[in-house]
């Protein structure tokens, strides 16, 4: 059995928030998109040292993209979720799914 | 006009000050989003990013220039377990030109120490420079420990041969080997600008240029290795 590393419920979160903003993801959007969506307030450097960790796990990838004048000429870096990303997200949410099953967290009728 | 020149400073000073820290373009990319974030903000919120992801990426830089010292001297002379104190008797028992050399050696392998704890806290396990650092540094208190009879020298020059060839069979290994002996070098000239300033004729450094060496031959010492061995791997600003 290989062994894995465990997602962490922050990772999960940015890796979401990659996906959904598809080639657009870089910085800014990201830390806007987990605001709007998880209703949570990121700091740069929680942000950015996430990014990199997943970056360095092989679960991101990244590229330089277009510079813009409210950037003052510097370029933004996009980033894409792996395969291997995929991969690990969703085992992540499968292990959260059948930890849910069958509970009855809210003591009305079970959803999951 | 005036406004936007000021921003621009401001952001080429922020773009400087994070390249101490991460690559220059990931320094680039990281304030080109503080700007795009927060367009219309104060100077204030500005800098408190900055100096947040300042903080965050030099963390392991900081944490290394302060643990290495001391763990490194701590290993340095946990390796002299067996004849230290007998190192001067064994060389002649008095201050022969071979106590020197052994006192150089010594010397020299806490710098190797100090450079392997600081490339293991800056840069991490996989690196090549720590794996290089370790290797001389083991190489240099096994030297310290058996410099002695003629069997001993031979052998550890043939380690040292062994270790010279195995640096510059790559290329990798061999911008490694750079950065690791110009570091050693930056902390030996720094000790030894330190020692010629003094004029105790007691010991190596006056009471002042002791006090400095304790903080100067680190941080010379942990500047050289980051500066020296930019190329030598990618400097992720993860393992910043």
């Amino acid at each position: 059995m290989t062994k894995q590393f465990s997602l962490g419920e922050f990772e999960q979160i940015v890796l979401l928030a990659i996906l959904r903003l598809d080639d657009t993801a870089y910085g800014v959007t990201i830390q806007a998109e987990i605001e709007s969506c998880a209703g949570r307030k990121t700091t740069p450097g929680a942000l950015y040292t996430t990014l990199d960790r997943l970056e360095q796990k092989g679960l991101l990838s990244a590229r330089s993209g277009e510079s813009t004048p409210t950037r003052g000429g510097r370029a933004k870096r996009f980033y894409s979720v792996t395969k291997e990303g995929r991969s690990r997200l969703v085992s992540a949410q499968a292990a959260f799914h059948r930890l849910l099953g069958g509970l009855n967290l809210l003591g009305g009728e079970s959803h999951v | 006009m005036s406004k936007k020149k000021d921003k621009m400073d401001k952001a080429d000073f922020a773009e400087w000050l994070l390249h101490r820290v991460v690559d220059p373009d990931r320094a680039s990319e990281l304030v080109g989003d503080q700007l795009e974030a927060h367009p219309n903000a104060g100077q204030f919120r500005f800098w408190m990013s900055i100096t947040q992801l300042f903080l965050i990426f030099s963390r392991r830089t900081i944490l290394g220039i302060v643990v290495s010292p001391i763990a490194g001297s701590l290993v340095a002379v946990a390796f002299l377990i067996w004849d230290t104190p007998q190192a001067p008797k064994w060389l002649g028992g008095s201050l022969t030109s071979l106590v020197h050399l052994w006192l150089c050696m010594f010397a020299v392998s806490i710098l190797l120490w100090l450079a392997t704890v600081f490339s293991l806290v800056r840069f991490g396990w996989r690196s090549t420079r720590t794996g290089i650092a370790l290797m001389a540094a083991v190489l240099a208190s096994t030297s310290t420990n058996f410099f002695r009879g003629e069997i001993s020298v031979v052998i550890l020059t043939m380690l040292w041969a062994g270790f010279l060839v195995f640096c510059i069979s790559s290329k990798t290994r061999r911008r490694a080997l750079g950065s690791v002996s110009g570091a050693i070098l930056a902390g030996w000239l720094t000790g030894f600008a330190l020692a010629v300033s003094s004029h105790d004729p007691n010991s190596v450094f006056g009471k002042w240029q002791g006090l400095s060496a304790l903080f100067l031959i680190p941080l010379v010492e942990c500047g050289a290795m980051l500066s020296l061995g930019r190329k030598s791997e990618s400097a992720s600003p993860v393992s910043s």
